[in-house]
């Protein structure tokens, strides 16, 4: 793979950082007496597994490292349908002949790695769609808020309701009950979007705010699983921000004169 | 004959020390009896509006006192000028303020939902 000593091929995240082209040395802070001299870039459908990667031969890493003739992982290719049966060989020769210095030897083929892979995205998956459903419910009541939606009719409101002999209380009573209903209502329809955006246009946009680097439209199925916790967040988070938006401005309107607020 | 409603002296400034402020009324004194009819006449702009504003209680008087019974309300919490205007005095506002999201019944009758 690699013609000369100090080859290596880095990443396109890092090439793209540092400004790195073809034939360009460089050392690296933990062992600056090391060259290394880029050969090629690494490029792979999902950026977050190839930004910053440096391939080198394995030699190279052994005295970049200082750890020669060991190695931390190696990774085997075989012929198709082999893996299995040579990750056994190896498990077992390493279980016969162990060595109280190193650590245990582990030997993962391809399927293990996939089933890794697989659980390690599902268990991100609740918390990306957890994510995705808060981001909704705070979005909604947010854009109300934002908007000043009905500011003017609802300052005009509570000032006739205090006309007519409301206390200042009844009035944050029933705007609390208001906002109640509002959040009780966002928090199922903020999923319902959540779901709709993930299952039919695969997280477009908003993925990228919760998964690095992944651009606009996700090269790969973004992961999603729907629990009552993200239900439970969408909810509570809500609430929180329609009273905190609501409560204080209601107040202030319902303690002036109601011919005040009604004007 | 018992006075039901006085005022004393009663002043209402609106932006009171800006530039555009106006003195919507000047020291009004008023007795109105109980059980009689009481029609107040101006030109526009007189303060008509307003004094009824500050006698119903959904305003307050800048300066002066505002006696309902004998008590002096213009001094009342917000709470107490609420149950003024729950229990004893009734207003029809010129423009009607009615409470666009609720059928005609229901903009007559919300006045009693506290009780």
């Amino acid at each position: 793979m690699f013609r000369e000593k100090g080859e290596v091929v880095i990443g396109k995240g890092l090439a793209k950082e540092f400004n790195l082209q073809t034939g360009v040395r460089f050392t690296l802070a933990a062992n600056p007496s090391k060259l290394f001299k880029i050969t090629g870039f690494f490029d792979a459908d999902a950026t977050i597994w190839s930004a910053n990667l440096i391939l080198m031969a394995f030699e190279d890493t052994a005295e970049f490292f200082q750890i020669k003739g060991k190695a931390t992982d190696i990774l085997i290719y075989t012929r198709p349908g082999y893996a299995p049966l040579l990750a056994k060989e190896i498990q077992e020769k390493s279980l016969s002949t162990p060595d109280s210095l190193e650590p245990p030897l582990r030997v993962q083929d391809k399927s293990l790695v996939r089933r890794y892979f697989e659980r390690g995205f599902n268990y991100k998956a609740g918390v990306f769609t957890a994510l995705y459903t808060v981001a909704f419910a705070l979005a909604i009541p947010a854009l109300l808020i934002v908007s000043g939606f009905g500011q003017t009719e609802r300052r005009k409101e509570i000032g006739i309701i205090k006309a007519t002999g409301w206390q200042t209380q009844e009035v944050m009573e029933m705007v609390a009950l208001e906002n109640l209903i509002i959040s009780l209502t966002s928090a199922p329809l903020a999923i319902l979007m959540a779901m709709a955006w993930l299952k039919l246009f695969n997280g477009a946009f908003i993925a990228q705010f919760f998964i690095a680097e992944i651009g606009l439209m996700a090269p790969f199925p973004v992961p999603s699983r729907f629990l009552p916790l993200p239900c439970f967040f969408a909810f509570l988070f809500s609430i929180v921000l329609m009273m905190v938006g609501s409560l204080y401005s209601t107040w202030k309107t319902a303690t002036v004169p109601p011919v005040e607020a009604m004007r | 004959m018992e006075t039901i409603i006085r005022t004393e002296k009663v002043d209402k400034i609106y932006y009171q020390g800006r530039p555009e402020e106006v003195r919507a009324l000047n020291q009004i004194d008023i007795e109105i009896p109980k059980n009689r009819l009481v029609l107040i006449r101006g030109p526009s702009g007189s303060g008509k509006t307003t004094l009824l504003n500050l006698i119903s209680t959904i305003d307050r008087p800048t300066h002066g006192s505002i006696f309902l019974r004998g008590e002096d309300i213009s001094k009342y919490s917000d709470v107490q000028l609420s149950r003024i205007r729950q229990k004893t005095i009734g207003l029809i506002f010129q423009n009607f303020n009615l409470l666009p999201r609720l059928p005609a019944w229901e903009n007559v009758a919300f006045p009693l939902l506290p009780c």
